[in-house]
């Protein structure tokens, strides 16, 4: 009885939307929330990345292309140059010019799929805000689920979680920011062993 | 004045052409002989590596700096000193991998991916890639010194590299560069520089 009552208890606090927990919805004021990381045309993001999965872990080299608008590259490569996925987005197109064998397994590219289309996604609708005035939580709406910004009072972007009905699903935090580009990126699954660790290379 | 353009272009163009000079048959022999003398009596290579990388889509290159440290036969440490802390020891079968202080190692003996890259950067880095049966091979003199163009004839090979290009120096006949172009024109470049060969190396520095 006493395990059937903490697991309820857990299975309860899980269902609540922790994202706006002790926030009161606000007036929206924007139509959209833009995401600026990776917005800049004349901007080569260059991350040294780490990926893991599961026990393996990838150790190289994550950069991130706007080639136009609504249209990005990114590509990951061994520190020695060689390739292990080079992705394209095109507006809601996502293909895949390229992923080593090991990689190329549908729960594995459903995920990076859905982590990169959140990281770089500039313009999303927003549905409502809410805050305590320190911090901004925008919902907006992806597929099935939500998307929500996370920004200080400021607007610096600082997290994007990613949530199936009420259910966190992915966070992306940002960290060290200057000039729209964030010298740290974290990606974490609460549903996967999968993360990825991105520190900014200034190779400009 | 288009015209004085297009007359400079070409003009530059043949000059371009002229400094990769095809070496003939014995010459390409003889050199071949060298080279894989001089690999053979590698023992050991000490040497700092600075590696750009060019993608097309990208505006500048990424540039790496770092070290190297070769043990014959097959022992390699490679490491990125700037502008992260990365290294790679490729020892025993074992690929150990200290990324800025995250260790991990990969049994490479069962991963065919891993493996071919060990022995890549095993044979281009002490120039024994003489191979025939695994490239087509041609010899060129380039500023002196000499170019070698590997054309993999493996389809899974091609996929990934279209040509290996290795620069050897004229008098020392030991890799001076290494180009390894990707179907896509994309390239890792690296150029190695204040290299000593068969000096004493103490084990230690492979444990990773």
């Amino acid at each position: 009885m006493r395990y059937l009552i903490i697991s309820l208890t857990l299975l309860l606090s899980s269902c609540s939307i922790s994202v706006i927990k002790g926030l009161k919805k606000d007036v929206l004021e924007e139509t959209h929330f833009n995401n600026h990381y990776f917005s800049n045309l004349a901007t080569d993001y260059v991350y040294k990345a780490k990926i893991k999965i599961f026990s393996d872990s990838f150790g190289g080299i994550l950069i991130i292309k706007k080639i136009k608008e609504n249209n990005h590259r990114i590509l990951f490569t061994t520190a020695f140059g060689n390739k292990i996925f080079d992705f394209e987005i095109v507006d809601e197109t996502f293909k895949i010019l390229y992923i080593i064998d090991q990689l190329n397994k549908k729960p594995i590219i459903s995920t990076l799929k859905s982590d990169f289309e959140n990281l770089i996604r500039e313009h999303n609708t927003l549905y409502n805000v809410y805050t305590d005035q320190t911090i901004y939580v925008y919902q907006s709406k992806l597929r099935k689920g939500y998307n929500y910004y996370i920004t200080n009072e400021t607007g610096i972007l600082l997290e994007i979680i990613h949530s199936k009905k009420t259910k966190k699903k992915t966070i992306i935090s940002f960290s060290e920011i200057k000039n729209n580009i964030a010298k740290t990126i974290s990606i974490q699954h609460n549903n996967l062993p999968l993360s990825i660790d991105l520190l900014y290379l200034n190779n400009q | 004045m288009s015209n004085i353009f297009t007359i400079v272009l070409f003009g530059l163009g043949i000059q371009l052409s002229f400094a990769q000079v095809r070496l003939n048959k014995n010459e390409a022999q003889k050199f071949r002989e060298q080279a894989m003398l001089t690999a053979t009596n590698t023992n050991s290579i000490v040497s700092e590596f600075t590696q750009y990388k060019r993608i097309s889509f990208l505006n500048n290159e990424i540039i790496t700096i770092g070290n190297l440290v070769f043990k014959s036969p097959n022992t390699v440490k490679w490491e990125y000193t700037s502008p992260y802390q990365y290294s790679i020891v490729f020892k025993n079968d074992k690929m150990y991998i200290n990324d800025g202080g995250d260790k991990s190692n990969i049994d490479i003996s069962s991963n065919r991916m891993f493996k071919s890259l060990n022995n890549l950067i095993i044979s281009s880095i002490n120039g024994n890639m003489f191979d025939d049966n695994r490239y087509t091979i041609s010899y060129f003199k380039l500023n002196g010194n000499y170019l070698v163009k590997f054309l993999p004839k493996e389809k899974k090979m091609l996929d990934l590299i279209t040509a290996f290009e290795l620069i050897f120096h004229k008098e020392t006949n030991d890799v001076i560069e290494v180009k390894m172009i990707e179907s896509s024109n994309d390239y890792t470049k690296i150029i190695f520089k204040n290299r000593t060969l068969n000096t004493l190396i103490n084990d230690a520095i492979f444990n990773n």
